[in-house]
């Protein structure tokens, strides 16, 4: 289980986290902070669960997490502005990575828009929602789950890892989580100022970046290669045509397959 | 070559709804077009950065409020036939049109429901973002103007609801 005292010991952030929610067993710890009534939920709340019932990962498959194995938590924000949600989610991805690769000596890769890869499996996923009142933002919930003791996972979830797999050893879950957070909450104030450098540092570490690639567009895949050019200060994806012409995509699903999985092209 | 692999790319591709692939490995090279592929004219909406249906470019954010003259908008004036009366809602983002939580559930709302304020109305998707948007005012839904998994641009009006 996990320990709230260690945490709330360990934690060295300003305001992310503080407010700390566990629960042992709960649906999804998304769909719980979208519902929470706006006094209880507040910027930097998160909310930590041992069980997700109806955890969701990509495209709505189920999360295979074992209760007490792993990170599967939700960061509650509310911004000031709506901009490049894409964007907040990428840094947050960026941030874990360096956190991962600082404490574990793992190297750790960005699969756009929101998986971490170690080695070519996934280690962790990023799950963002949001709700407006008409058009203000209300809340954005990042819900973050990363493969952190698991040892073994069911069949039919292909190429999928856990941290103690990859450095053979468990590794301290409260202590991740903290560093996690505390990497999180700079990341937060690097996405509100659109930080170059920070920027850069997401693109540097995005599969396929700066290689000529294909991409499957909403489930099609498009004819040719586009090299991909990176993330811009909006979140949007711009990559280059064979014709050299940018392209920007602002909101379509897009999967960037590079040229050597290219031949399991309906993985 | 291996025809079999051939045989099986084949097979692959005219089950999916790609009509056209080019493979490359090493020396081995194909390219296959499926025979009821678009026509040439038929570049799809996901090339460009605004999507094809998009209304007449979106006022700066802090007009978001204000009444434009777009013309699903009521301040369009009352001769228009369709003319509804009643308050726009706008998409707030760029994004994908969903009117239910998933394919298989129903609409958030139909025409003619009642509303209150923070109910849920639709979700505009981008990449893979789920944006719930609730009702800033209770009323009643007068109209609908999006079709369910269309794209949307900033600003667009989305329904029109008459407030009370």
């Amino acid at each position: 289980m996990f320990d709230r005292n260690i945490y709330l010991d360990e934690l060295r952030t300003s305001w992310l986290g503080v407010r700390f929610l566990y629960k042992q067993e709960i649906e999804s710890t998304n769909t719980f902070l979208k519902r929470v009534p706006p006094p209880e939920f507040g910027h930097g709340i998160v909310l930590l669960a041992d069980l997700q019932k109806k955890g969701r990962g990509q495209y709505d498959r189920k999360w295979h997490s074992q209760p007490g194995e792993n990170l599967t938590f939700t960061i509650g924000l509310k911004p000031s502005e709506a901009g490049s949600l894409t964007l907040l989610t990428l840094s947050v991805a960026e941030a874990m990575a360096v956190v991962i690769q600082e404490q574990l000596d793992v190297e750790v890769l960005i699969k756009w828009p929101n998986d971490l890869i170690v080695s070519g499996c996934k280690v962790g996923g990023i799950l963002t929602e949001s709700v407006f009142n008409g058009s203000d933002l209300e809340r954005v919930l990042i819900g973050i789950g990363v493969n952190v003791n698991q040892q073994d996972f069911h069949s039919g979830l292909d190429s999928v890892t856990s941290l103690a797999l990859e450095i053979g050893r468990p590794v301290d879950r409260e202590e991740l989580l903290c560093r996690i957070l505390e990497g999180a909450e700079q990341a937060y104030i690097n996405w509100q100022n659109r930080e170059r450098e920070w920027i850069a540092a997401i693109n540097r570490r995005l599969i396929g970046f700066g290689e000529w690639t294909h991409l499957q567009v909403n489930g099609e895949l498009l004819d040719g290669r586009f090299k991909v050019l990176g993330v811009n200060e909006n979140g949007y994806l711009v990559t280059l045509t064979s014709d050299y012409a940018v392209n920007t995509f602002s909101y379509e699903q897009i999967r960037i397959i590079p040229d050597h999985t290219a031949s399991r092209l309906t993985s | 070559m291996d025809l079999k692999l051939v045989k099986n790319i084949l097979d692959l591709i005219s089950e999916s709804d790609v009509d056209e692939v080019s493979i490359e490995e090493g020396d081995f090279k194909i390219s296959v077009k499926k025979k009821a592929s678009a026509s040439p004219g038929e570049i799809p909406a996901y090339h460009y950065q605004i999507p094809a249906q998009s209304p007449a470019p979106a006022p700066p954010p802090s007009t978001a409020n204000s009444p434009d003259h777009s013309p699903a908008d009521t301040s369009a004036g009352p001769d228009q036939e369709d003319s509804v009366d009643g308050d726009t809602v706008k998409s707030p983002i760029v994004g994908t049109f969903y009117r239910a939580p998933s394919p298989e559930s129903d609409p958030f709302v139909e025409v003619g429901d009642k509303v209150e304020k923070g109910d849920t109305l639709c979700i505009v998707e981008a990449m893979k973002i789920m944006n719930e948007i609730e009702a800033e005012f209770g009323g009643t839904i007068q109209k609908i103007l999006v079709e369910d998994a269309q794209p949307v641009e900033f600003d667009q009006p989305l329904f029109i609801i008459k407030k009370g």
